[in-house]
């Protein structure tokens, strides 16, 4: 079994750079999964040496997708396919991380409904917890062309 | 930070703006190769730049109630959107933005947010 930080991450993700915000699944299982993030120097979202919300709202999106694409490669065996935002509600920027901090994410299942999945999210930075949401995520059928 | 990289701005007020989206723009290639569609939180730090325009500061989300995407905004069927901007609560709670994001009649996101 590979350990969840050596898998790419465009196994588990349907993104490509330069819209890449998670680095690699730390661990997964089924009800808690969680991810890293560092933040580049440079880059879409960074703007005067610090990450904007939008990159976290990503950042935290694409920490459910790394969940789902985990599950369908390494547990269904199937394609990874691609999601979509559907809402993100009771988001929290309590501070906004500097380029080079490391984000660690951890996603708390809440349901799945019909293809849509709720998550809990909390995004941390050397513990200190700096931004929460509640992010929905709607699966599909759709494969991206490699 | 997305203008003239995901979008050009037509035009701008105190409570609308209008704008071209630029699909050869390489978000567009990377979400999702094949099959291009705006990312939601692109569509978010829009609305904060664009409220942050319109009364002269940088502004970003701090906290939001409710944000909900209702509609893709695919570059391909889409060229315009017009962002419809308020302050709900503009003596209480000034900081607090509701914004509409349309592409002619059809909603394709609304959010609620704290701007700071």
């Amino acid at each position: 079994m590979i350990p969840f930080d050596q898998i790419p991450i465009e196994y588990l993700l349907p993104q490509r750079p330069p819209f890449v915000f998670v680095d690699h699944l730390l661990h997964y299982e089924e009800a808690y999964t969680r991810t890293s993030f560092r933040v580049p120097e440079q880059g879409l979202f960074v703007e005067n040496g610090r990450f904007a919300t939008g990159g976290l709202v990503e950042h935290m999106a694409q920490s459910s997708a790394a969940r789902a694409g985990y599950i369908a490669r390494y547990v269904l065996h199937i394609p990874v396919t691609i999601g979509y935002i559907g809402s993100v509600r009771k988001l929290k920027v309590f501070r906004h991380p500097q380029c080079g901090e490391l984000l660690e994410t951890t996603v708390t299942f809440r349901e799945n409904i019909f293809g849509i999945t709720l998550t809990d999210m909390e995004v941390r930075c050397q513990g200190e917890l700096i931004a929460t949401a509640s992010i929905k995520t709607a699966g599909s059928d759709k494969e991206i062309d490699e | 930070m997305l203008k003239d990289y995901l979008y050009t701005l037509e035009w701008i007020s105190a409570d609308s703006a209008r704008v071209r989206l630029l699909p050869e723009s390489p978000i567009y290639a990377a979400h999702f190769k094949g099959m291009p569609v705006t990312p939601g939180a692109c569509l978010i730090q829009m609305a904060s730049e664009l409220v942050g325009a319109s009364v002269g500061k940088t502004l970003d989300v701090e906290e939001a109630s409710d944000i909900r995407f209702v509609h893709p905004v695919l570059p391909g069927e889409i060229t315009e959107l017009e962002f419809q901007y308020a302050r709900p609560y503009p003596a209480d709670q000034p900081d607090v933005w509701s914004v509409h994001i349309l592409s002619g009649e059809t909603l394709c996101a609304r959010m609620k947010f704290t701007l700071r």
